[in-house]
């Protein structure tokens, strides 16, 4: 906690509950952008290889699965992109909506801690 | 009269005392931040050299190809056929794009360390001072 320039304020248990609150949620914020920057990546990924696949001329595609790459047809790649595509884009509208649930609790917890130490405590990211 | 003199005296010269420490921690704070933008470069250089290495490595291995080779390019999870010419002129534009990028970095990082070593000889005459008015204020 910063220490400001007002009065000493009691900090109760609760408060100390609250504090304690915020940190987890930062914590789970900052892991939350991380991970949503991964999945619109993949996302990214995903499309080119889409408009790759209709560029290309080659009938059978190497299609990576875990370490190796098969040769696949080039219609059931596009299905399989497909696939990955959609379970990419409802994990990023998962985690997009967490992420705005954990601004709201934070805005929250700010609000009544705020409201009780003032400048003695600051909630603010460097 | 005389004591109410010391007493003012006194009250003045805590209060230059706390502007100085204020002066100080503020300084303080500034170098601290200076530091971890100086950090947070040397992460990034570290990125750039690492990705230049890579791609110098990627532009030798091309250049023992023979015109008809075969060159993929990994896009997601499939393997695209890319024409030799056109992966060559990408892995230059990228190491010249890398080295402008390293370069720019550097300069960053010289300003930033001269502003640093400035900080900190600024910060040492400000502690400088704050000691030599504790013990001036010792004596007293």
């Amino acid at each position: 906690m910063q220490q400001g320039g007002g009065s000493e304020t009691e900090v109760t248990w609760e408060d100390q509950q609250n504090i304690n609150k915020f940190g987890r949620l930062n914590n789970r914020f900052h892991e939350l952008e991380d991970e949503i920057k991964i999945a619109k990546e993949t996302n990214d990924n995903l499309e080119d290889a889409s408009n790759e696949l209709i560029l290309t001329d080659e009938e059978v595609i190497r299609f990576q699965i875990g370490e190796v790459f098969a040769h696949v047809p080039k219609d059931e790649v596009e299905n399989r992109i497909e696939q990955i595509k959609e379970v990419t884009s409802q994990k990023l509208a998962k985690l997009e909506e967490e992420k705005e649930s954990i601004l709201a609790q934070m805005a929250e917890l700010k609000k009544i801690l705020y409201a009780k130490f003032n400048d003695s405590i600051n909630l603010e990211e460097d | 009269m005389n004591r109410r003199r010391s007493e003012l005296r006194n009250a003045m010269s805590s209060s230059n005392l706390r502007d100085l420490q204020r002066e100080l921690e503020n300084k303080a704070n500034d170098l601290s931040k200076l530091q971890k933008e100086i950090a947070k470069n040397h992460q990034m250089r570290k990125k750039y050299t690492v990705q230049l290495g890579e791609n110098e490595l990627v532009l030798k291995e091309l250049d023992l190809l023979k015109d008809d080779a075969n060159v993929y390019k990994l896009i997601g999870p499939v393997l695209v056929k890319q024409d030799l010419a056109e992966a060559n002129a990408n892995v230059r534009k990228r190491i010249e794009y890398i080295s402008a990028e390293l370069k720019r970095l550097d300069a960053t990082v010289q300003d930033l360390e001269e502003k640093q070593n400035s900080k900190k000889d600024t910060i040492l005459k400000l502690q400088q001072r704050i000691q030599s008015f504790q013990a001036g204020k010792g004596k007293a």
